[in-house]
């Protein structure tokens, strides 16, 4: 699920309805340093916000859509983020949600998210 | 067309011509809307930063106000339903400022949502062919059919009767009946689809139950009515306009029954939430209780519940009801409580604690968003002066048409606010 950052109104709903804790909203226009700016910018991902507008984590479409691993994937000194293809059924996720004990955030509300942990 | 230009010619000029408080009043109104489009201006230019609101509670004094007008506005169907639906003579002379409410309170309405905007110039995306309208999945373009559609109604049905009125002549119930009946069931759906918007998050244990509606709609019927008593005695005092002591009465009367319900209905809530409290009921005790020394809105709560009871209790006692200042002080009372109960004390502990049980800094509103949250009641309090101002020059000019009629009179006395219609 991304944000389109031109087309929200603002007007917060998601947030209120939101029971993981997952969006921010731009209360003021965001300040990036010039020279920290990646001027390799998606539409629906790391391009700058503008004020006034909702956003979320994009799994960093920007770098998945080239085949890329999310940048929390790849940042990880242990390797403890695993990200796949659900729908591929040789994918390492799908290994994992086969073979280890895992679990998801408040299943009762029946929201089905796509993200789970796991254990040994 | 030419009768129409006059209408409205004869309408500004009565709204522009006064007496000197009327002018003072209208003044103050025009300087308090003054002062909130200048705070407005400081929101715009650095974002709802400026507000108290952060990612935690991200909803806040804004649709508070919205969500208790809301209210406001559906409770003109407790004028309707009587008049034109029972034939209640009592209500006839009270009914056209019932609408005149209802449409200040949809004008606050929008206005309270418009501010509490981050993008309010991308607005245009929801509207239908031009944007995307997600309907029927989003409660929230629900919202905006039945709040937009219950505004033309109630400006519709009374321009036909004063518009009628205004030309000496009998509107036709053919023609504004239908309009009455869809607003009757408008009305419930006005308030039944706000607390929808609210009773449909699961994310919100606070907000997510099925007492939510019924409940929004018998504090609302309690509230509008309870400032529509205290409307109409403005208006008896101040205009040449009469409205009968029986009407006041049966007002309170809906007031008093409504207030019950609503009683009956926070009892239930109160024992649900403390009885066994769950992880559920940690917003409830925040707001009652406080939670983890976070207790801000814990005097608010305790002062709502205590206006609330103490007007319920004393508007069940029929003698004290029935004394008109005890009815007025009730009343104002009733409104504050319940101002104050589904305003801030609704919206706020549905963010508190966040999602997960965490406990942040208290949300407080800024200068910035009370000073918007008066302009836009003084916009409201605009909007319906001059409403009311219109609907009284008709009607006591009709007034004086009719009773020259029954006095076989061929030339009616000089209409004293609104100059003779041009027949056509």
């Amino acid at each position: 699920m991304v944000v389109d950052y031109d087309w929200c109104i603002g007007c917060r709903y998601c947030q209120a309805a939101c029971p993981y804790d997952g969006r921010r909203f731009n209360w003021r226009t965001p300040h990036v340093p010039v020279d920290e700016i990646n001027l390799n910018q998606h539409y629906l991902g790391n391009r700058l916000r503008r004020k006034g507008v909702m956003e979320k984590c994009t799994f960093c479409i920007q770098r998945v859509r080239q085949g890329r691993l999310p940048a929390c994937v790849d940042a990880c000194p242990t390797g403890a983020r695993v990200f796949g293809n659900l729908l591929d059924p040789n994918s390492e996720i799908r290994w994992i949600l086969e073979h280890k004990k895992v679990f998801r955030l408040k299943e009762d509300l029946g929201t089905e998210p796509k993200f789970w942990y796991y254990m040994d | 067309m030419r009768v129409l230009v006059a209408f409205f010619r004869d309408a500004l000029d009565n709204v522009t011509a006064g007496s000197l408080r009327y002018h003072v009043w209208m003044g103050f109104l025009t300087f308090m809307m003054v002062l909130g489009a200048y705070a407005y201006t400081v929101q715009l230019r650095e974002g709802l930063a400026v507000t108290g609101m952060y990612d935690y509670v991200s909803w806040g004094l804004y649709i508070s106000n919205f969500t208790f007008l809301v209210g406001v506005a559906a409770a003109a169907l407790m004028l309707v339903l009587p008049t034109y639906i029972f034939r209640d003579t009592d209500f006839v002379r009270a009914v056209l400022f019932g609408e005149g409410m209802a449409v200040a309170a949809l004008v606050m309405c929008l206005a309270f949502v418009i501010v509490d905007m981050g993008g309010p110039a991308r607005l245009w995306h929801m509207v239908p062919i031009l944007g995307i309208f997600n309907w029927p999945r989003s409660m929230l373009a629900w919202d905006v059919i039945v709040l937009n559609g219950y505004l033309v109604i109630n400006l519709t049905v009374p321009f036909y009767i004063l518009y009628n009125h205004y030309q000496g002549r009998r509107p036709n119930p053919r023609v504004y009946l239908p309009g009455v009946f869809v607003s009757l069931v408008w009305a419930v759906a006005i308030h039944l689809v706000t607390a929808f918007l609210y009773a449909g998050l699961p994310a919100r244990p606070f907000w997510n139950s099925s007492l939510l509606g019924p409940r929004f709609l018998a504090s609302a019927f309690a509230a509008g009515p309870a400032l529509m008593i205290i409307i109409l005695t403005v208006i008896r005092r101040t205009t040449p306009y009469t409205i009968a002591d029986s009407t006041l009465h049966k007002l309170g009367l809906v007031v008093t029954g409504a207030a019950q319900v609503n009683l009956v209905m926070l009892i239930s809530e109160l024992f649900k939430e403390f009885y066994w409290p769950t992880e559920h009921s940690r917003s409830a005790i925040y707001l009652f209780f406080g939670l983890d020394g976070h207790r801000a809105l814990v005097p608010w709560m305790w002062l709502s519940l205590s206006l609330v009871t103490l007007a319920t209790v004393v508007l069940t006692v029929p003698p004290l009801r029935q004394r008109t200042p005890v009815l007025l002080t009730a009343s104002a009372l009733l409104f504050v409580g319940i101002w104050i109960e589904k305003g801030m004390g609704l919206i706020v502990p549905g963010f508190v604690p966040e999602p997960w049980g965490r406990m942040f800094v208290e949300y407080a509103p800024t200068w910035v968003e009370w000073t918007v949250t008066l302009g836009i009641w003084a916009l409201g309090a605009w909007v319906f002066t001059i409403l009311a101002k219109v609907a009284v020059g008709v009607e006591v000019r009709y007034q004086r048409l009719c009773k020259g009629d029954a006095a076989a009179d061929p030339s009616p006395a000089k209409p004293h606010l609104i100059s003779p219609a041009s027949p056509t």
